[in-house]
């Protein structure tokens, strides 16, 4: 059996997969549809950048990005802060950002490289919401 | 071609009423598009070298600088890269956010 084939079956064990998603994988690797690069598992390997928003009463935000996405996207995020105005970029620049400085390549780098767990904890209080608790997280 | 499991992109909205808005990307449609793509942007960008820049004084000055200094290839090779990435995390959510009555969830099934 190959290790892709027994890979399914111990995240079925372990509860990572469901027998039906198990057998859609196991049925898609016979047909020759997925290349071992394509036979990954979100769950396994990669490391995400979690966002996490709950508020006490409807406001649920959760987005997870994997890094190595937003490392193909950093130059396209070069490219885009390119075509802020230079008004825009004037007033940011008063606030103390200085978009023209700002290396995201090597900012997502050292995200990659040297940050793990929780980067932001907050609590607020919103007058609407109630409480809300932000999370920002790489793991 | 047809029988294989295709990656989509999944984008669903769901609205006050019950009303729903069901997004399927194909992954491999978008990549196979921006593959056709890379070289109409290199044509698109040979095009470009050809148009002169006009007097500091025109209007469109600040534009067509503007256009000529982005390079399409490279914004079609970076979405490229993105997409060959996202091939990797089937089955994950990637947004998923609920307040009140609308849900928003982008999804890779």
């Amino acid at each position: 059996m190959s290790s892709e084939k027994m890979k399914i079956l111990e995240m079925i064990q372990e509860g990572k997969l469901t027998a039906a998603e198990g057998m859609d994988l196991l049925k898609a690797i016979e047909e020759g549809s997925y290349t071992e690069e394509e036979f990954k598992s979100p769950l396994q390997g990669g490391r995400f950048l979690r966002v996490r928003v709950v508020g006490e009463k409807t406001l649920r935000v959760n987005v997870n990005v994997p890094l190595s996405l937003i490392r193909s996207a950093s130059k396209l995020i070069v490219y885009a802060l390119s075509f802020v105005p230079s008004e825009k970029r004037a007033e940011l620049e008063q606030k103390g950002l200085d978009l023209q400085a700002l290396d995201v390549e090597s900012l997502v780098r050292i995200i990659e490289e040297s940050v793990d767990g929780k980067i932001v904890d907050v609590e607020v209080a919103d007058p609407l919401e109630g409480r809300i608790k932000v999370e920002v997280c790489v793991e | 071609m047809w029988n294989k499991s295709a990656l989509m992109l999944m984008v669903r909205v769901e609205l006050p009423n019950r009303r729903c808005l069901k997004i399927p990307v194909s992954v491999w449609v978008v990549d196979e598009f921006l593959e056709a793509l890379t070289d109409l942007a290199w044509l698109g960008e040979m095009v470009l070298r050809c148009v002169p820049i006009p007097s500091e004084k025109s209007g469109s000055y600040r534009y067509v600088r503007r256009i000529k200094a982005v390079s399409a290839k490279g914004i079609i090779a970076g979405v490229h890269n993105m997409i060959k990435d996202l091939r990797k995390y089937r089955g994950l959510d990637v947004v998923d956010v609920e307040t009140g009555d609308v849900k928003v969830k982008i999804s890779l099934r």
